[in-house]
């Protein structure tokens, strides 16, 4: 049995990295072309290439977003581009665009396409005509429910990738151009200004009701359907947020990753294990999240009516860039203001979160002794007598007795 | 040139010298539209518009899921039984269905045929085309003029702007907890730092929100080439002005007189002379 793959995604190398340390199978990634998410970082070329190293000497995979909507003047020098993306090594790359296939086959004959969410794929039917078209995954509409999806799977040999975290545009992607008309910016070029969130006043013909009208959706969390997923052969499952920090990511790509994993190992995942999955995801996660059509067609519960609110985190406070473990000296990255007497979770890839109460350190640089860590990216040593490595991160759970 | 126009009520079928179709909404293939008629009346309708030497065709565009398009199916096969001219269709699941049945059909993607190159990928394998709205006057007109055969455009109407699963209205009433009708048709939404209103629709399909004005193309029409058919959308258009509107653009594509203005509808130009505010870096 293929192991289901856990896809995640990246803004710029530092994430992509963290995704693929933190438990990910592979990482999507937008060019500084033809992607969407026009304010998400985005890869050079060169950071694109060091990333497809990266990823394939872990074994991994990196996918590249083409999926704009493209207009005429998109498609200036995308064979070139699409030519490049062949030459590194990217496994697939990510369009919606017919014509933009056409021009993959012919300028990257070995470029692995995947289609879109843009192109709202709904229907066995449609996996047709895009099996016809020589591609080789499909991602799939988010508004298909579970009991659709296994419908669904059996009916084409396509692999087929499901959104399972994150946003969920409140119509059908691809499809909504509010953004174009209430700011011009092109929702289906990256520009989209999400403007399915803002606030509105609905009239009844001339009357105007009470309070804002708001149909913006939850964030999608699909915990409890990983193993209905899995089990009915879905290819790959996905994490969106090009633009959420490496915190985030490392957070939940590691939930996620501990839940396949289990299911792995146990043949089924408890409910012990999912209750465990949404206590470390809400320790990242500040958005109400929902189920989605996983369910069926949403209902008020999967709606966004209170679109101010967001849920406190954990917050990200460092990040291990090297440790002894003879001396038992951690090297740590300062990310946010930090303080001796705060007790803090260390947590990395694949290991379960410790707690720790933080002792006076030394500043790297000067060897200053100190009880704060208030720089940016400031360099600390501190002793830290619980098995650490690279990328580990720290995580504050309580500000109490500090020493400021 | 001429117009397809969208049908609200049989009793507008009428011989005008520029209409050389009705598009027609049935149940079970459409989402959105003026009027969604029951097959059974079809015939009828049919009958009337060939009298006046003008063809129906059918507006499917509905995005299906497998239990609908085995609907849809059903349908189809009644309707092949009639005389209709072309398929609207926007999801590709209804290509597939409905190329194996041999339907004429016209991709009317709204929002992904945007481009030359899309738009004369999609010209080999249908009917015909309808470019997507949203963009410049400028790319339009490059659209049409590359195109190998004629495309349609879209003239007039209300756009498309949202489609949703969602019961949108259901959902907000319930957490409102307000027994308003979610489907009475006459709701509409206005930004909170703006003053457009646009029309907000659900019904079985889902929830569709469409511009604020009436989307237009007047004077722009002399510099299309390669232009078959110009479409006019009627959703939300008062039936008191559906026929003072087909005879200005009836009179203006025989004669180059009338003004649409003079109507008093709320018109707009969209996207076809804004500078679009997408940031892109190259």
């Amino acid at each position: 049995m293929k192991k289901i793959e856990l896809l995640a995604p990246a803004g710029n190398l530092e994430k992509a990295k963290i995704a693929l340390l933190y438990g990910a199978d592979a990482v999507f990634v937008g060019g500084k072309t033809f992607s969407l998410r026009a304010r998400a970082s985005n890869f050079e070329r060169d950071d694109l290439s060091e990333l497809v190293s990266f990823a394939h000497q872990r074994g991994k995979k990196v996918y590249v977003t083409t999926n704009i909507i493209p207009h005429d003047e998109d498609f200036q020098a995308l064979g070139d581009y699409l030519s490049f993306l062949e030459n590194i090594g990217v496994d697939a790359i990510i369009a919606s665009s017919l014509a933009l296939i056409e021009i993959a086959k012919k300028h990257a004959p070995n470029l692995a396409i995947h289609i879109s969410t843009q192109t709202s794929t709904y229907n066995s039917s449609a996996l047709k005509y895009w099996e016809k078209k020589g591609v080789s995954r499909v991602v799939l509409a988010r508004e298909l429910t579970i009991k659709e999806l296994k419908e669904i799977v059996p009916k084409t040999p396509l692999e087929l990738e499901v959104f399972i975290h994150g946003g969920m545009c409140a119509g059908f992607s691809g499809r909504c151009v509010l953004s174009n008309h209430m700011t011009m910016r092109d929702a289906n070029r990256g520009g989209c200004a999400h403007s399915c969130r803002w606030n509105y006043y609905l009239y009844q013909k001339q009357d105007l009701l009470p309070g804002f009208f708001n149909f913006g959706s939850k964030d999608l969390m699909a915990v409890h359907f990983i193993e209905d997923l899995i089990k009915m052969g879905i290819a790959s499952l996905k994490i969106e947020g090009r633009m959420k920090s490496i915190y985030y990511l490392a957070t939940v790509v590691r939930a996620y990753r501990t839940l396949i994993d289990c299911y792995y190992e146990k043949g089924k995942i408890s409910d012990e294990d999912l209750k465990e999955a949404v206590i470390e995801i809400a320790k990242a996660e500040n958005r109400q999240t929902s189920i989605g059509f996983f369910g069926g067609v949403p209902t008020v519960n999967e709606q966004l009516y209170d679109n101010r609110t967001e849920t406190p985190t954990k917050e990200f406070v460092g990040m291990v860039v090297d440790y002894n473990s003879e001396t038992q000296m951690a090297l740590i990255e300062q990310r946010n203001y930090f303080s001796a007497g705060d007790e803090v979770e260390f947590f990395g890839p694949f290991k379960k979160a410790v707690t720790f109460i933080v002792p006076p350190f030394v500043d790297y640089e000067t060897q200053e002794e100190l009880t704060v860590a208030r720089h940016p990216l400031q360099k600390i040593h501190m002793f830290v007598p619980i098995p650490l490595a690279p990328y580990d991160m720290l995580r504050l759970v309580k500000k109490e007795n500090r020493f400021d | 040139m001429k117009f397809i126009v969208e049908l609200q009520h049989k009793s507008q079928i009428k011989p005008y010298q520029a209409v050389a179709g009705w598009l027609i909404g049935v149940e079970s293939l459409s989402s959105q539209g003026s009027a969604f008629f029951p097959i059974s009346e079809l015939p009828g309708i049919i009958v009337e518009a060939q009298t006046n030497r003008q063809f129906v065709a059918i507006n499917a565009n509905k995005i299906f899921n497998d239990a609908e398009l085995v609907k849809a199916e059903k349908v189809i096969d009644e309707l092949k039984k009639l005389d209709i001219k072309y398929y609207f269709y926007t999801d590709l699941g209804f290509f597939e269905l409905a190329k194996t049945k041999k339907l004429p059909l016209v991709y009317q993607a709204s929002t992904y045929l945007t481009n030359s190159y899309d738009v004369n990928s999609f010209l080999k394998e249908n009917e015909n085309v309808v470019v997507a709205p949203e963009i410049s006057f400028d790319e339009l007109r490059a659209i049409t003029k590359q195109a190998p055969r004629e495309v349609m455009v879209e003239a007039f109407g209300r756009l498309t702007i949202f489609y949703s699963k969602r019961k949108l209205m259901t959902n907000y009433f319930q957490y409102r907890s307000w027994d308003n009708n979610p489907r009475s048709g006459d709701y509409s939404i206005v930004e909170e730092k703006r003053t457009e209103h646009y029309p907000i629709e659900e019904n079985e399909s889902g929830t569709t929100i469409y511009s604020s004005h009436f989307y237009y193309l007047w004077e722009e029409i002399w510099s299309l080439s390669n232009v078959g058919y110009l479409l006019i959308r009627t959703k939300w258009l008062d039936q008191a002005f559906f026929e003072p509107l087909i005879k200005v653009y009836d009179e203006y594509l025989s004669e180059k007189t009338g003004d649409i203005k003079s109507l008093g509808i709320d018109l707009f130009q969209g996207a076809l002379y804004r500078q679009s505010l997408l940031t892109k870096v190259r």
